[in-house]
Parts: structure tokens; C-alpha cells; sequence
């Protein structure tokens, strides 16, 4: 086919078959996921049921669920995931409304903070919230100097300083997806419910919020997976107390060495993730969420 | 007649820019009237203050007798449809028409779902209730759009420019669709084109907007027939202007129209109306109504051209003609099978009766 290709010259490239191009247009991403993802994975993955001496065991995983250190894990993991995905729809929503109603130059502007931030590097950022969370933090001096505190607290190393942290990370990726679903609803929508007599409340409610599912699905997505994951910020600002999943498999690993462990909790923590993005396709699937959109 | 809508003294002004400026009109029961004129001339800016999506910066608006100026839109209950149909993507047919009912909170659930079924039956779309807007043509999306808006019996439907967005042949479906429902509910209604050919088929009165005014208000056969001035006679159809000078003869509305060219032609007019005497007036005269080479039976006006074009466009021919080698005169000649196409270089006679001329 090649050859004919050249013997014929340029004429006969547009004959090439769809499905050639989209190949060849994927064939990068591909690569890149095939050696730097699915190999490692792949690698990884009979660890988590293989032991040193190459039986098939079951022993890893069994001690993920019946050590009560991990489960605690687990579900801590689960429950600042969920809450930093609620915290940053609730901060979220909000700003991108805004944003979607204000002028487009100050809505530049202000995507411009919230971007500048987002480019700035999450190590940088996560010493920042340490900085000011510390006991010896701006927070605290601040809290005392006014007089709302009469001693420092300890905000570093507990659950809320992740969140905190984590909310600021995360932010950006849920207020760019609804705020450009947002941006792009036809203004005469609103229009058209307030004439027919819905008040500014419900046409937000019956109209704006359902229409802008489809940006909320994808924060929710992007933030709640990322949260599942998230392995800088928790180990900074969190403590022994408040470990997460993530700061489990890098001990395991790393600390004790102890490979086959380390890989189980990851496949649990694989496992967790596709199980949510599963369960997210069927209840807020695409064709769901487009429906009568297209 | 009882008036349902007016507009008093309407002003809206972005900074210095008059978008609106100084608007009154009275509209009756069941009036289709129509706001046409160029994009940007005020005509959508004050439909959408009576809406009460724009606040106006002057001037009253009174529904049934009542200042609805200062209610915001939900208050006011008048329907409005979009051009771009503005139909709810994520609600079926049924859950868009029911809307305003719903908005209401008026109506039981068994009145509602009745009162929908009717609206669908009326525009044609029975059987299309569960569908959801994106599953339907350019076509029936407006007519479920015409159906919410009027499924609540609104005092006036509101109607942005609706056919816009459809091709040609499906407009003029729609523009008779659109006149069968609202007459058969007897809603008034404001419309608002740029498509001249819509405003003089589907309306009872048009208002042609210029600069935020209104140049005209009338009947669509007064508005093209005796336009008040030029901007209306240029924007109405096609339109011959011949820059004359008017001199009124000693027995009553006889006038002598002296063409401002070297040749200076002159052309005896007789108004209905009387006029000034005019050293700078224009002389109109539709083209349609300009006949080629006229009997006795034809009275009014003689004055010569030569032909510099002809274009056979089916129904009629087009002949573009030179009055006193200087101004071009256009004249439209319904083909018929006795006459032919008369040669490009030939002087002939034109004619007109008098009636259908007049000096602006």
C-alpha cells in the first residue's frame, strides 16, 4: 500500500481510509501509555498476588481487609476524597457562575488569578499552606494578635489542613469545566424562563443548574479522582493520624521495601477508582448527561 | 377596539447611544403588528423592554391598563419566542409546553398535561410529547417554541425575529402557521423582522424602525403604496427616486416636475394631497407600477428612457433604463406570452398613473 502511495503521488493520500488517520493520530498517546502506564502496571500488578518464592497467594490482599490500621485508611482516603470534591463544587459552582456573567474582560482577568495559581507548583503551593498553618504560622499569630485565639492551635497535621490544601490545588479543574459549559448556554434560555414566568431562583434551578450538569459531572470526575490519589499535600500537611492510601503504598514500598504489599494496596486503590468511574458512567453517563444537549 | 398594549414615550439609551428613541404605540386585541427595519434600528431593544428584559430608560409600558414598567419579567406574563427557539434542551416537548403552566402553579397536573395535548394538537405535533427538542426540524422546534409561549394565554406574544434561522421555502410555511395560531387564539402579538416580504404578508399593521424611531406606522398596502418617506420607500421593496423640482400650476394640485438633468424633462403630476412647492424633491414611483409604452387609457405622467439592460427573471422582466442619459429608472413587466423582450439601446415611453406616484 505504501508503494502505491508513492508510485501515485499526493492524489491518492486522500483515499487512505479513516480509520488510518485515526490510528495514526493516536498512535503517540498510545506509545506513551503503553511503556510509561500499562508496563509498569503490568509489571506490578502479579506482585500484588505473587510472593517472593512465585506462589500464587492471596495473603496481601487478605491483610488490607483484615487489619484494622488499613481499612481505617481506606475509608479516611474515601471520606477526604468525597469531601474535598463536595468543598471544591461548592466553592466551585459559584465562581465559575460569575465568571460566566460577568464582562469578558474583568472574567479574563480574574480566570487569570485563579490560573496563576493553578500554574504555580503544587510542592510551592503545599509549603505555602505549611507556612501558614504552622504553630508558629501567619494564621495563628494572626488569630491570637486579634484576639480570637488566646494560644496557637495546631492546624498543620490534621484533616482539615489537607482539605485546605487539596481544595486549593484542586479548585481550578472544577470551576474550568462548569465555567465553560456555563459560558456556553444560550443566555436566551434564562431569558426565555423568566418570560414564562419563572422567578430569577427557578430559572437558575429548572434551566442553568441541569444544563450545567455536564461541566459538574466532569469537576466532580476530575477532582474526586485526583483526590483519590493525591500524594504530596497529604503527606505535608497531614500527619501519622491522617494518612491516606497514597502515603500507605509509599511506605510499604519504600520504607519497608515491602513490594508485594505496596502493589496490592495500589490494585485496591485502582480498583476503588475504576469501581467510581463506573459507577459514575451509569448514573451521570455521557449520553446521559448529553441527552437533548447535541 | 379595546387597546391591549401601549408604549408611551419609550427611551432607551446605552451611554450616549439612543437605541430607542421616543417610542408611543397602541396596539388592539388581536392585532398582528409588525416591527421591521435594518439591525440596529431599535426594533428587538424595544420589544425586549416590553418583555421587561431590558428596563427602559424613559417611558411607560401598559398592558390592559396597567403600568407593567416597572415588573420584572415573570410579573408581567406575556409569552415570548426566540429566535433561536430558546426551547429547554433537557425537558421533552411536553415538560417545555408546560413550563409556564408549572411557572404558575395554577393548575392541577391533570389540567396541565390537558392543556398541552391541545397546544400540540393545534400546532400539528400530536404524538410528539415524549421527543426531546433536539429530535425535531428547524420547523417543529419553532412551533413548539410558538406553543409554550402561548399555551398560558398570555394579553401579548412577543416574537424575536422566529423564522430567522429557517431556509426560504419552510419560512413561508411557518409564516402561515404562525398567523393561523394566532389567530385562532386571537393573541396580539409584536413581531420583529428585517425580512420585509414576511412583514407585509403576516401583518395587520407595520412600524418600519429607523435609528431607535418609527419612520412609518400603517397597514402593510399603505406602508408600500404611499411610504411617508425615503428611507421607508427605499427599504419597502424597490424604489425609483428621480430628483426633481416641483412647481405647482395655477389649477388646484397640478404640478409641474422639471427633472434636475441637462435635458430637464418635464413631467406633469397631479397630487391628491397638496404639496409645497419643492426646489429638491424625489419623485417615487414603484417600478411595478411604471408601465412600457403606455395606452391613452393610462392617464398621468410621459417621460422617456432608454434601455441599458434587461433581465428575464421568470415571472417578469427587469429593465434598467436611463431617464435623460442621467438617472436610472427601473422598471418590472410581468411576462406575458404576447410581449418580448424589448431591446437593450431602445427609447421607449413610461407611464404610470398618477395615484401610484408621489414627491418625497
Amino acid at each position: 500500500m505504501g508503494s502505491e502511495l508513492r508510485t501515485n503521488g499526493i492524489s491518492h493520500r486522500a483515499l487512505r481510509k479513516p480509520w488510518q488517520s485515526a490510528a495514526l493520530m493516536i498512535l503517540p498517546a498510545l506509545a506513551l501509555l503503553l511503556i510509561f502506564y500499562f508496563y509498569p502496571i503490568l509489571r506490578l500488578m502479579p506482585k500484588s498476588f505473587i510472593d517472593s518464592d512465585g506462589n500464587v497467594t492471596g495473603e496481601f490482599f487478605a491483610r488490607i481487609f483484615t487489619n484494622e490500621l488499613y481499612i481505617e485508611t481506606l475509608l479516611r482516603t474515601l471520606k477526604i476524597a468525597l469531601l474535598a470534591t463536595a468543598i471544591n463544587l461548592l466553592a466551585g459552582y459559584p465562581t465559575a457562575y460569575l465568571l460566566s456573567r460577568i464582562r469578558q474582560r474583568t472574567a479574563n482577568l480574574l480566570m487569570g488569578v485563579i490560573l496563576l495559581s493553578f500554574w504555580t507548583s503544587l510542592l510551592v503551593r503545599t509549603y505555602s499552606w505549611m507556612v501558614i498553618l504552622q504553630r508558629t504560622g501567619i494564621l495563628n499569630k494572626t488569630l491570637v494578635a486579634i484576639g480570637i485565639l488566646n494560644e496557637p492551635r495546631t492546624f498543620m497535621y490534621t484533616e482539615a489542613a489537607i482539605l485546605i490544601g487539596m481544595t486549593n490545588i484542586l479548585l481550578p479543574y472544577m470551576i474550568l469545566p462548569i465555567y465553560s459549559v456555563l459560558k456556553g448556554l444560550d443566555p436566551n434560555l434564562k431569558f426565555a424562563a423568566r418570560s414564562l414566568g419563572a422567578t430569577g431562583a427557578e430559572a437558575f434551578f429548572k434551566v442553568t443548574l441541569p444544563l450545567s450538569a455536564p461541566g459538574v459531572a466532569s469537576g466532580v470526575l476530575l477532582v474526586f479522582i485526583q483526590s483519590l490519589g493525591f500524594y504530596i499535600t497529604p503527606l505535608l500537611l497531614g500527619g501519622p493520624e491522617t494518612m491516606m492510601i497514597t502515603g500507605l503504598i509509599d511506605k510499604q514500598m519504600f520504607t519497608y521495601l515491602n513490594w508485594n504489599f505496596g502493589s496490592a494496596i495500589g490494585m485496591v486503590l485502582l480498583l476503588i477508582t475504576v469501581i467510581f468511574l463506573m459507577g459514575f458512567e451509569k448514573l451521570f453517563g455521557v449520553d446521559k448527561l448529553s441527552k437533548g444537549l447535541m | 377596539m379595546c387597546v391591549v398594549l401601549q408604549l408611551i414615550h419609550l427611551v432607551k439609551t446605552y451611554q450616549s447611544f439612543r437605541a430607542v428613541d421616543d417610542i408611543s404605540l397602541d396596539l388592539t386585541k388581536g392585532e398582528f403588528l409588525t416591527l421591521l427595519g435594518p439591525s440596529g434600528s431599535g426594533k428587538t431593544t424595544t420589544l425586549k423592554m416590553v418583555a421587561g428584559l431590558e428596563i427602559p430608560s424613559e417611558g411607560e409600558i401598559y398592558v390592559n391598563g396597567e403600568n407593567i414598567t416597572p415588573l420584572p419579567p415573570n410579573k408581567r406574563g406575556l409569552g415570548m419566542v426566540f429566535q433561536n427557539y430558546a426551547l429547554f434542551p433537557h425537558m421533552t416537548v411536553k415538560e417545555n409546553i408546560a413550563f409556564p403552566l408549572k411557572m404558575k402553579r395554577a393548575h392541577k397536573k391533570e389540567e396541565i398535561a390537558a392543556k398541552v395535548d391541545e397546544m400540540l394538537e393545534l400546532i400539528r405535533l400530536d404524538g410528539y410529547q415524549e421527543r426531546y427538542p433536539s429530535q425535531l426540524s428547524g420547523g417543529q422546534q419553532q412551533r413548539i417554541a410558538l406553543a409554550r409561549a402561548m399555551v398560558f394565554h398570555p394579553p401579548i406574544v412577543l416574537m424575536d425575529e422566529p423564522l430567522g434561522a429557517l431556509d426560504k421555502k419552510l419560512r413561508a410555511v411557518m409564516q402561515f402557521e404562525i398567523k393561523r395560531i394566532q389567530k385562532k387564539m386571537n393573541i396580539t402579538t409584536i413581531y420583529v423582522t428585517h425580512d420585509q416580504e414576511e412583514a407585509l404578508t403576516m401583518s395587520d399593521r407595520i412600524a418600519i424602525m429607523n435609528n431607535g424611531k418609527i419612520e412609518q406606522l400603517g397597514s402593510p398596502k399603505e406602508i408600500y403604496e404611499h411610504p411617508a418617506n425615503a428611507f421607508v420607500a427605499d427599504f419597502i421593496g424597490e424604489s425609483n427616486f428621480l430628483p426633481v423640482e416641483a412647481k405647482r400650476r395655477a389649477d388646484g394640485g397640478q404640478y409641474l416636475l422639471t427633472v434636475k438633468s441637462q435635458i430637464a424633462s418635464v413631467i406633469p403630476f397631479k397630487s391628491s394631497s397638496d404639496l409645497p412647492q419643492m426646489a429638491d424633491a424625489k419623485l417615487f414611483v414603484r417600478p411595478e407600477k411604471t408601465i412600457i409604452n403606455p395606452g391613452a387609457e393610462i392617464g398621468g405622467a410621459r417621460v422617456t428612457g432608454r434601455i441599458t439592460d434587461a433581465v428575464y427573471l421568470g415571472e417578469m422582466i427587469r429593465y434598467v433604463l436611463r431617464i435623460d442619459e442621467q438617472f436610472e429608472f427601473i422598471v418590472k413587466q410581468q411576462t406575458s406570452d404576447s410581449n418580448e423582450t424589448l431591446p437593450v439601446g431602445s427609447t421607449v415611453a413610461l407611464g404610470w398613473p398618477d395615484e401610484c406616484a408621489c414627491l418625497l
